[in-house]
């Protein structure tokens, strides 16, 4: 559930905060692009709690006010561990609780990614050029790496969390909400399924071997984007298909070649999808850095033939 | 492609030999039946004769968690501890003491790669051992990162046949080590029964390829795996990445048993242990079996000699003439079997860097060497037990399952 704000709100409740955007919705929270000091940024409300008015005892309301608070203190976190062009930074406003109208809210800054949600892209307008398939690949696979350098795992990669920046055309990983982390066993225990459908790995999928996921799951997830972004067309979702049909095929089922869907696509970053969709995460790249290897030598033999 | 000298009982010349011949590439040294005076001494010498060999020492800690065991000459190496439990893996400090004791003993040899030490894991769902061989290869590549020492480092893993039967706990233990960056894997195979023999159930087998395929970097083929007492079956794991294998003179050094290591039963008083020493065996690699000499005797009439001697792989200063008596000695022998091993191996990773079309080229090997099975059917000579053909519908099974597996074409 999103909170219930304006625009008038926010610069109500931020005085610091001028140009406030109309709001966007990011996940489960609104976004409000802003100016701070000359510089542009988004604030990011949650909805910690409604009212406590639902007939629930306060045990469990107070449960869910600390799960929220601590996965916006996570994101909040890892952003905050993170220095790479390819992960969105964390602004210059602290985190707060506020209430505000009956509703106890909580915000932090972020980086203002001046560009197009991937989704966006591919719903309106179309497919990625193989250039800029291999730049989605790279940058993606260098975020995943910078957060596994600090043990973390992003575990919702999807078009939804992606933007292209207008500047450069890079891309950049938003939206660290269910980031996982290595060393944090308690924050997982909320939920079966994290993460929204249809991107997960395997292993996600699989309660048994939750603890054991690295980052090649991320890779997985990068695999599933790159497949969609490439051919229009999702590695495992069908129509018609129930959800657990869609796990089944996800868990068991190998994907389509997507140069079924997309006959001019390079066979080598064909490859590169394939293999990080692979069922066993030992089967994927034992590391990012082998990815983006293998991508540089794909966009190497690209722009050679071109000459 | 790499093969090695599995080092053990009773090296005499023959390293040496292979060496200077070029039939072996490298050796890999045993502790068990050396002392370590004489080890460090024989291993200087080998650097020093063969500059260009590649020379590493399995530690054999493993054998620490295997009881009862003949221990020989272990006992004397100060990083080995006898009769190790669960229990004594539970301190984290007392893993990183066991691997700095190991890897510290190795830095004093003039090795190419260092080994980690690692225990034996009968079953992957037995948690100690497979938790005590997880933290000793992250201790390992700790160890690694503190030295200054360039020498790159090999993840041991040993495998009793029994924990390949379990393809579940295998594929997330695979999920597991493969994590670590490290150099490489030195990995032995413990065969259940203790008796020398090329039967290999083909299930088992299926995992084993796998399991060398994906320590070896899957689809990258980038890491060193080097397979340890592999007898003929280096022949398919070299197909699906194996880098080096090794094996040795006698049985167990050809197939590792940890039954074969248990000390000799008590015996009445007054009485003595006997040892005989076993049947020279030939490694026939058109026939993928080895023979002794009276099989051979009895097969060399009726079929023709090329199919059974690997005739191109012998060294042109050794005679290749099994009816001399001279072919059967030990020391010949051992080099006629590298040969011929070697050879084999060659002509199947020649040209072929795709793992589909090496195994292809196996399975050739494996159809050439049922052909000549079936002509010495026809001649009369039935062959059967250690010396029999079963062992080839389990391989090529093995490799066709390998493949279903991961979806991968063996080409016609």
């Amino acid at each position: 559930m999103l909170p219930n704000l304006t625009a008038d709100d926010v610069s109500q409740l931020l005085p610091e905060v001028s140009d406030i955007g109309e709001p966007m919705r990011g996940g489960q929270k609104l976004v409000f692009p802003c100016t701070i000091e000359g510089e542009r940024w988004v604030v990011k409300f949650a909805l910690v709690e409604v009212s406590k008015d639902h007939g629930e005892t306060s045990e469990v309301i107070q449960e869910r006010i600390d799960h929220v608070t601590a996965r916006i203190e996570r994101e909040v976190r890892v952003m905050g561990l993170c220095d790479s062009p390819y992960i969105a930074k964390l602004g210059p406003i602290p985190t707060r609780h506020v209430d505000f109208r009956g509703q106890s809210l909580i915000y932090f800054c972020e980086e203002f990614i001046d560009g197009e949600n991937l989704r966006r892209i591919l719903t309106t307008k179309s497919i990625l050029a193989t250039p800029e398939l291999i730049r989605l690949g790279l940058n993606i696979a260098e975020a995943i790496q910078h957060l596994w350098v600090h043990r973390q795992i992003h575990r919702d990669i999807k078009p939804e969390n992606i933007m292209r920046r207008d500047s450069d055309g890079s891309f950049v990983l938003l939206d660290m909400g269910l980031v996982f982390d290595l060393a944090d066993r308690s924050l997982t225990r909320h939920g079966f399924v994290v993460g929204t459908f249809p991107y997960y790995s395997p292993e996600q999928l699989d309660l048994g071997k939750r603890r054991l996921m690295d980052f090649r799951s991320d890779l997985f997830l990068l695999g599933q984007v790159l497949y969609e972004a490439a051919t229009g067309v999702h590695p495992f979702h069908r129509l018609a298909l129930s959800d657990s049909e869609v796990y089944e095929r996800i868990r068991i089922n190998p994907p389509d070649r997507p140069t079924l869907y997309r006959r001019d696509l390079p066979r080598e970053f064909e490859d590169v999808i394939l293999r990080v969709l692979a069922k066993e995460p030992h089967l994927r790249y034992r590391s990012c850095e082998r990815m983006t290897s293998a991508l540089r030598a794909i966009k190497m033999n690209a722009e050679e033939s071109e000459l | 492609m790499t093969i090695y000298a599995q080092h053990g009982y009773g090296k005499s010349d023959k390293i040496d030999r292979g060496l200077n011949l070029g039939i072996v590439d490298g050796v890999i040294i045993g502790p068990r039946n050396e002392k370590p005076e004489k080890l460090i001494e024989w291993a200087g010498s080998l650097r020093r004769d063969f500059p260009g060999a590649s020379l590493l020492l399995d530690p054999q800690f493993h054998l620490s968690t295997i009881t009862p065991l003949k221990e020989c000459r272990l006992p004397d190496y100060d990083y080995y501890r006898p009769d190790l439990k669960g229990e004594d893996f539970f301190v984290p400090s007392s893993i990183i003491r066991y691997t700095s004791d190991v890897l510290d003993f190795q830095m004093r040899l003039p090795v190419s790669y260092l080994v980690s030490p690692t225990v034996l894991i009968r079953s992957l769902g037995e948690n100690w051992r497979r938790l005590a061989a997880i933290q000793m290869a992250a201790a390992s590549l700790e160890f690694k990162s503190a030295s200054r020492d360039e020498l790159p480092i090999l993840l041991s893993l040993v495998f009793s046949e029994t924990a390949l039967d379990d393809t579940d706990n295998l594929m997330a233990f695979l999920d597991v080590i493969t994590n670590f960056q490290a150099d490489g894997f030195y990995v032995v195979l413990n065969r259940e029964d203790g008796k020398y023999g090329q039967e290999i159930d083909w299930e088992r087998l299926k995992n084993l390829l796998y399991l060398v395929y994906v320590l070896a970097g899957a689809q990258d083929q980038d890491v060193d795996v080097v397979v340890g007492y592999t007898d003929l079956l280096g022949i398919p794991l070299h197909a699906v990445g194996a880098k080096a294998t090794a094996f040795g003179w006698l049985h167990n050094l050809k197939r590792f048993s940890s039954k074969a290591m248990r000390p000799p039963p008590a015996l009445p008083e007054g009485k003595k242990a006997g040892w005989r020493a076993p049947l020279p065996r030939y490694l026939s690699t058109p026939l993928l079996n080895s023979f002794s000499q009276a099989e051979f005797n009895a097969i060399l009439p009726v079929v023709p000699r090329s199919d059974v001697i690997l005739e191109k792989s012998i060294h042109e200063d050794i005679a290749v003439d099994p009816t001399r008596d001279s072919f059967w000695r030990p020391g010949n022998l051992m080099l006629y079997n590298w040969a011929a091993i070697q050879e084999t191996i060659k002509d199947v990773m020649s040209g072929e860097q795709n793992v589909g079309a090496r195994l292809a080229k196996v399975k050739e090997v494996i159809l050439n060497a049922e052909n000549i099975y079936s002509r010495l059917r026809r001649a009369g000579i039935n062959s059967a037990g250690s010396h029999g053909s079963s062992h080839l519908n389990s391989w090529r099974r093995a490799i066709d399952g390998f493949a279903q597996t991961l979806g991968m074409r063996i080409p016609a």
